[in-house]
C-alpha cells in the first residue's frame, strides 16, 4: 500500500436525493501521504459535499445518486464499512460546538476509540499523548461547554486524530477563530500533514490558510472543478471578487485599471457639530454572574459614523454592545444614548434608536412568513396598522430580499443562511432604527457575500451609523472610519484605520495579524489619506503620477489572463 | 413525511444515532425550558407547576417517533427534578408518566397517517395528539394509590390528575402545532 | 441558579467517591425516607442528610438562589397538604382531631395534625433535597455515562443521557440567547397584556427558534458520531471505576438505613406523631 496514492476519487457525481441537481459533477484528485490539499469555492459549490464523499458519509449516511468511485488506501469507500473508515479519515465539521459530544475534554478525545472497542489502557495512553502533541493539555480536565471557540476547535482536531487517521479533512475550521488563534491552529496542522498525514481543508479564508502552505489548490464552482493544481497558478487565476487574495496578486491584476474615485469623505457625511455622540460608555463594568468582564470602559461613537470593533476571542465585544442596550445589567458606570443616561430604561425603549442584529439570525427567526417576521417588532411596539405594508415592502427593498419570489409568504427558516442574515437586518430595519449594531456580519459567509453584504448596509437609505464586531479585520478596516481595538474587557485602541495598524505591537497583542492588504496600505497610506479596499488601493497605485519612472512597473500587459479570471 | 426524520427506514422502534441524538436534544429541551418559563405553579395543588415548554414533549414524540418521546419525557422530567432540587428519585412516577406522554404522542402520527395529508391537517393532529396523549400518559400518576395510599383518590383527582391534565393540555395544544408547522418545511430540506 | 449541572463540588470528599456512590445514596435514602412518618424521627434523618450534603462542598453562596426557590415549594406543598387533607392524611381518625382555627373564606379547618403532618413533611422533604443536590453537583459530568453503564444501563442508553447532560448548558445560553434577541424587537416575555391563550402563545418566539434550531444543528453532531463509529459494536468504556473503601462504609450505611426504615415501617413503629406543644394541654 506504501505506493499508490493515499485518497483517490475518479469521475465522483453526487445527487442529493431531495436535488434535482448534482451538487458535485465529475471529481477527479488523488492526494499522498502527507500532501496538503486547500479546498475553495463560494458558498453552495459542494465542497461539504465534497468532504462527505470523502470520509464514508457519502453514501453510508446521506442518500442519493453517486456516480464514479472513491478510493482510500485502494479500497472504496462504498464498499467499507463506517468503523473501518473511521480508523482512516478524521474529520472536523463546520462548527465544531456541535461536533463535540462528551462533557468533559477527556471525555471527547476517548470518544473514538471507545466507541471502536479499542482497549482502556491503550486510549487512555493515546489520550495523553494526543493531548501533548495538539497543545491541549491543560484542558483535560475542563469542561467541554466552558471552552473558547479555538479551544473547542482545537479539541475538535485533537479528537479526529485520536484515531491515528492518514487523512484528516476539514470543514471550514477558521470561522469565528481571531487570527491568532486561526494561525495557532494552521500551524498544528502543518506539523500533522509534516509527519505523513495526508490533509484536505476547505476554507473560505485563503490568504489565512496560504499561512500553512498547501501544496495544492481544488477550486469548485457550481459543483465542478475549475482549477486543480499548485498554488501559484491559483492565485494567477482565481477572482478577486470571490476570494480575497494576497495584495501582490491584486497589484499585478491591477494594470491598465481605471483610477478609483476617492472621496475624501467616503461615508456617511459628517458630524453634526456641537450633537451628543449616539452612544457614550462612561465606566463600564457588566459581566455575567460573578465574572465582570467589561471593566472601566469608556468610549463615545458619533452619529454619522461606522465603527467596527476588533478583539481575540472572548475579549468582551459581544458583552460592550450588550450592555449598551440594557441587555446586560451595568455593575458601575453609565451608558448615555443621544446624551441621555439609559438607568432605569428599558430595552424596548432603546429598539427605535439601534438595530441590534445577533450573530446567529436563525436564533431569532420564528415567523411562519417572512412578512410576520419583519412585523413582529412593529407589532409589539404598536405601530400603526397602515403602515405595516409599506414597512415589509420598505424593509425588504433595504436588504436586496424582493427579487427572491413571493419573499413574502416564504417561511423564514428555509432561506439560505445568507438570505437570513439579510432577513434579519431587514427585521431589525422595520423598526426604524438610526443606528445598526451587527455582531459578526461576515462569520460563514464566502469573500463575495461578505462585502456585497457589506456594501448593502452601507446604502441602506435613512441609517445614520453601522457599529460592527467582527474578526475579519481587512473588512473592517476596509468599511469602517473608525476603529476600536479590545482586549481583556478594555478598549486599548480606539481611532482611524491608518491610525490604529499604525501601532504593529499593540495590534499583534489584540490577536490580529498584519495581512498583505494592511501593509500595502501602511506603505501608501500617507499618500491615499485612508485605508483602502484592495481593488482599489491597486488602482491607485498603478495610476499613480509618476514620480520617477518607477511607477510604471505594473503597465506590463496582463490583459490576456485577466480576460480569463474575471467573471 | 416524517418516516425520514426516524433514522434511515429502520422502523419506528429502531435506535439510531439519530434517534439518540434528537432523544438527547428533546431533553435536554425540556429539562431546561421549565427554567425559562414564565408563569408560576397551579394554586391549590401540589407540585403542579404550569408548563409551556410541556409542548416541546408532545412535539418531539409527534416529530420524531415513540422512542425519542419517551426519552424526552422520562429523562427530561428526571433531570429537571434533579436541577431543581427534588432529586430524580422522589417523584419518578411523574418522570414515567411524562415518558409516556412523549411514547403515546409518538405513536400518533402511525395511526393517523393516512388523515395527515396537508399541514394543517398534521398541525391539527399534533394538537389532538398532545391532549390524548397527555390524558393517557398521567394516567400513570395513579399508582400513587399504592404508594402514597394516605393522599387518597380525591386528593389524586382534584389536586393532581385533573389539573395536570387541563394545564398541559392546553400547553401542549397551543405549542405543538406551532413547532410541527415551524419544523415541517425545514425537515424536508434537511433529509438526507 | 442556572439550568444545568454544575461540578461545584469539585475535589470534596463526596466529589472523590466512585460517582455510582451519590446515585445509588439517592435511591436508598429517597426508600428509607419515605416510609418513615414520625416526625422525630425524621428529625434525625434530615441531621444525616445534612452532614451527607456537607461532604459534597457545595458552596453555599452559588446555590442560594436555588435554595430560597425551593423553600418557597417547600412551604406551598406543605400548605397543600395541610388545607386539602386536613390532617387525615396522617391516619389520625376524624373524631380525634384537635381543631385550631379556621381559614376564611371557605372555613378550611386546621388542625394541630394537619401542622404535625406538614412539619413532618418539611423535614423529610428538606432531607430528600439535602441528599439529592450533590448529583448535581458533586458528580463529575464527564462520569454520568460510566456510572450508569456500570449501573446495569445499556451502552447507548448510557450515552444517551450523558448527551443530555451535555447539552443542558448549550441549550441554557440558547435560550438565554434568544430570548435577548427578541427584547430587542419590543418582545417582552413578562408583558400581562391580551387573553390568556394570546399569552401563551406568546412563547412561539422563545420556544421556536431554540427547538428547530437545535434540531437542525443536530445533523453536524449526528455525523460527528457516526464519523466516530459511534453504536458500531461494543463499546469501551475507558474510565475505571472502582468502589473504595469510603464508598463501601458510605453505601452500607444507607443500605442499611433502607433495611432499618423498612423494618420501622412495617412492624408500626414509625405512625404520626402529634407535636405535644399544639395541643397544649
Ligand atoms: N442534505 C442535502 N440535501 C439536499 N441538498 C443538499 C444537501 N446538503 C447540501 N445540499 C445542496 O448541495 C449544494 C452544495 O452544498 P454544500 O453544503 O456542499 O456547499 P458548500 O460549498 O459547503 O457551501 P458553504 O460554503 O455555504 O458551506 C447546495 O446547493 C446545497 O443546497
Ligand atoms: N452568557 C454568558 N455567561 C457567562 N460568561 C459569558 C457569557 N457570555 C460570554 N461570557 C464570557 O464573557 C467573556 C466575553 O465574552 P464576549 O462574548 O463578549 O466575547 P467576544 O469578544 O464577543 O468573543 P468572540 O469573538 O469569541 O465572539 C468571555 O470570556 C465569555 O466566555
Ligand atoms: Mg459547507
Ligand atoms: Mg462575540
Amino acid at each position: 500500500m506504501a505506493d499508490g496514492p493515499l485518497l483517490e476519487i475518479a469521475d465522483l457525481t453526487f445527487r442529493y436525493q431531495r436535488a434535482t441537481e448534482p451538487a458535485i459533477r465529475n471529481i477527479n484528485l488523488s492526494l499522498a501521504p502527507g500532501e496538503v490539499l486547500l479546498v475553495a469555492g463560494p458558498s453552495g459549490c459542494g465542497k461539504s459535499t465534497l468532504i462527505r464523499a470523502i470520509n464514508g458519509l457519502i453514501p453510508h449516511s446521506y442518500r442519493g445518486d453517486l456516480a464514479g468511485q472513491v478510493r482510500i488506501g485502494g479500497r472504496s469507500t462504498a464498499e467499507l464499512r463506517l468503523r473501518d473508515l473511521a480508523l482512516m479519515v478524521g474529520t472536523v465539521l463546520q462548527d465544531p460546538r456541535k461536533q463535540v459530544v462528551a462533557s468533559t475534554v477527556g471525555g471527547e478525545l476517548a470518544f473514538g476509540p471507545e466507541n471502536l472497542g479499542m482497549e482502556a489502557a491503550e486510549i487512555r495512553r493515546r489520550v495523553v499523548e494526543v493531548a501533548a502533541s495538539s497543545g491541549i493539555q491543560h484542558l483535560l480536565q475542563r469542561t467541554t461547554d466552558a471552552l473558547s471557540g479555538g479551544e473547542t476547535q482545537q479539541l475538535a482536531i485533537a479528537g479526529a486524530v485520536m484515531l491515528r487517521p492518514r487523512l484528516v479533512v476539514l470543514d471550514e475550521p477558521l470561522a469565528n477563530l481571531d487570527p491568532a488563534a486561526a494561525h495557532r491552529l494552521l500551524s498544528l496542522l502543518r506539523r500533522l500533514a509534516d509527519q505523513g498525514t495526508a490533509v484536505v481543508i476547505v476554507e473560505h479564508r485563503v490568504e489565512d490558510a496560504l499561512d500553512m502552505a498547501p501544496d495544492r489548490v481544488l477550486y469548485l464552482e457550481d459543483g465542478e472543478t475549475t482549477y486543480l493544481g499548485p498554488v501559484r497558478g491559483f492565485l494567477e487565476i482565481a477572482d478577486p471578487a470571490s476570494i480575497r487574495l494576497p495584495f501582490e496578486v491584486a497589484l499585478a491584476r491591477a494594470s491598465g485599471a481605471v483610477a478609483p474615485a476617492i472621496e475624501p469623505e467616503r461615508r456617511r457625511g459628517s458630524e453634526v457639530n456641537g450633537a451628543s455622540p449616539r452612544l457614550e460608555w462612561r465606566g463600564v463594568d457588566a459581566g455575567y454572574e460573578e465574572r465582570t468582564v467589561l471593566h472601566a470602559v469608556s468610549a463615545s461613537l458619533g452619529r454619522r459614523q461606522s465603527v467596527a470593533v476588533l478583539g481575540p476571542n472572548g475579549s468582551g465585544k459581544t458583552t460592550l454592545f450588550k450592555a449598551a442596550i440594557g441587555l446586560i445589567p451595568l455593575t458601575s458606570g453609565d451608558v448615555l444614548v443621544d446624551g441621555a443616561s439609559t438607568a432605569g430604561r428599558s430595552v424596548a425603549d432603546l429598539v427605535e434608536v439601534f438595530g441590534y442584529v445577533f450573530q446567529n439570525p436563525s436564533q431569532m427567526l420564528f415567523a411562519r412568513t417572512v412578512r410576520d417576521e419583519i412585523l413582529f417588532g412593529p407589532r409589539n411596539m404598536g405601530r400603526a396598522a397602515d403602515r405595516m405594508d409599506a414597512l415589509v415592502t420598505e424593509s425588504l427593498a433595504r436588504v436586496g430580499l424582493t427579487d427572491v419570489s413571493n419573499i413574502g409568504a416564504r417561511a423564514p427558516l428555509t432561506l439560505s443562511f445568507g438570505q437570513q442574515k439579510r432577513l434579519a437586518i431587514a427585521v431589525a430595519l422595520g423598526l426604524e432604527p438610526l443606528t445598526l449594531v451587527l455582531d459578526e456580519p461576515s462569520a460563514g459567509q464566502d469573500h463575495r457575500s461578505a462585502t456585497a453584504f457589506m456594501e448593502e448596509v452601507e446604502r441602506i437609505q435613512g441609517l445614520e451609523s453601522v457599529y460592527f464586531v467582527t474578526h475579519d479585520a481587512d473588512l473592517a478596516l476596509t468599511y469602517a472610519d473608525r476603529i476600536l481595538l479590545m482586549r481583556d474587557g478594555q478598549i486599548v485602541a480606539d481611532g482611524t484605520p491608518l491610525q490604529v495598524i499604525d501601532d504593529r505591537e499593540r495590534w499583534v497583542e489584540c490577536n490580529l495579524r498584519f495581512t498583505s492588504l494592511m501593509e500595502a496600505n501602511l506603505r501608501w497610506g500617507s499618500e491615499t489619506g485612508q485605508f483602502l479596499a484592495a481593488g482599489q488601493l491597486a488602482a491607485w497605485i498603478v495610476n499613480k503620477p509618476p514620480e520617477g519612472k518607477g511607477a510604471s512597473v505594473g503597465r506590463s500587459p496582463e490583459r490576456q489572463r485577466r480576460g480569463r479570471l474575471s467573471l | 413525511m416524517t418516516s425520514m426524520t426516524m433514522g434511515q427506514s429502520d422502523g419506528m422502534w429502531s435506535v439510531s444515532t439519530r434517534v439518540i441524538v434528537y432523544a438527547a436534544i428533546g431533553a435536554a429541551l425540556y429539562a431546561v425550558a421549565g427554567y425559562f418559563s414564565f408563569f408560576a405553579q397551579v394554586p391549590g395543588t401540589e407540585g403542579v407547576y404550569l408548563r409551556p415548554a410541556y409542548g416541546i414533549l408532545t412535539f418531539f414524540g409527534f416529530a420524531f417517533g415513540p422512542v425519542v418521546g419517551l426519552f424526552t419525557g422520562l429523562v427530561g422530567n428526571a433531570l429537571a427534578d434533579t436541577m431543581t432540587g427534588s432529586g430524580p428519585t422522589l417523584y419518578w412516577h411523574w418522570s414515567v408518566a411524562n415518558g409516556l406522554v412523549g411514547l403515546v404522542a409518538g405513536l400518533f402520527p402511525v395511526w393517523m397517517a393516512s388523515r395527515m395529508t396537508s399541514a394543517s391537517s398534521r398541525a391539527t393532529a399534533s394538537a389532538i395528539a398532545a391532549v390524548v396523549a397527555t390524558i393517557v400518559g398521567f394516567l400513570f400518576i395513579w399508582i400513587e394509590l399504592v404508594i402514597q395510599p394516605e393522599l387518597g383518590f380525591n386528593a389524586i383527582l382534584t389536586a393532581e390528575y385533573l389539573p395536570t391534565i387541563v394545564s398541559n393540555s392546553i400547553f401542549g395544544a397551543i405549542l405543538t402545532p406551532i413547532l410541527v408547522l415551524a419544523w415541517d418545511p425545514l425537515s424536508e430540506r434537511l433529509g438526507r | 441558579m442556572r439550568a444545568s449541572f454544575r461540578y461545584l463540588g469539585r475535589g470534596s470528599w463526596l466529589a472523590r467517591r466512585d460517582p455510582r456512590t451519590p446515585l445509588l445514596v439517592a435511591v436508598l435514602f429517597v426508600v428509607g425516607a419515605v416510609q418513615i412518618k414520625d416526625v422525630r424521627q425524621l428529625g434525625l434523618i434530615l441531621a444525616i442528610a445534612l452532614v451527607y450534603y456537607a461532604t459534597a462542598g457545595i458552596p453555599f453562596r452559588q446555590v442560594r438562589g436555588q435554595w430560597a426557590y425551593l423553600a418557597v415549594v417547600i412551604v406551598i406543598i406543605a400548605g397543600f397538604n395541610t388545607i386539602i387533607t386536613g390532617g387525615r392524611a396522617g391516619g389520625f381518625s376524624a373524631s380525634e382531631l384537635h381543631p385550631l382555627f379556621r381559614i376564611p373564606p371557605f372555613g378550611i379547618l386546621i388542625t394541630a395534625e394537619a401542622i404535625s403532618l406538614s412539619v413532618s413533611q418539611i423535614t423529610r422533604f428538606l432531607a430528600i433535597i439535602a441528599v439529592s443536590l450533590p448529583i448535581a453537583y458533586a458528580i463529575s459530568p464527564g462520569d454520568f455515562a460510566v456510572a450508569l453503564r456500570r449501573l446495569g444501563l445499556g451502552d447507548r442508553l448510557s450515552f444517551a443521557i450523558d448527551l443530555t447532560i451535555r447539552f443542558l448548558p448549550t441549550l441554557a445560553n440558547e435560550f438565554a440567547e434568544t430570548i435577548d434577541a427578541q427584547r430587542v424587537r419590543g418582545y417582552d416575555p413578562t408583558a400581562r397584556k391580551g387573553g390568556p391563550i394570546t399569552r401563551l402563545r406568546r412563547i412561539a418566539p422563545i420556544f421556536v427558534p431554540v427547538t428547530v434550531g437545535s434540531i437542525a444543528g443536530a445533523e453536524d453532531t449526528i455525523d460527528a458520531m457516526d464519523l466516530r463509529g459511534f453504536g458500531v459494536g461494543k463499546r469501551t468504556w475507558s474510565r475505571a471505576l472502582q468502589y473504595d473503601r469510603a464508598d463501601w462504609a458510605v453505601l452500607g450505611f444507607f443500605v442499611a438505613f433502607a433495611i432499618v426504615a423498612t423494618l420501622l415501617n412495617f412492624t408500626g413503629q414509625s405512625q404520626h406523631y402529634l407535636l405535644p406543644f399544639l395541643v397544649g394541654s
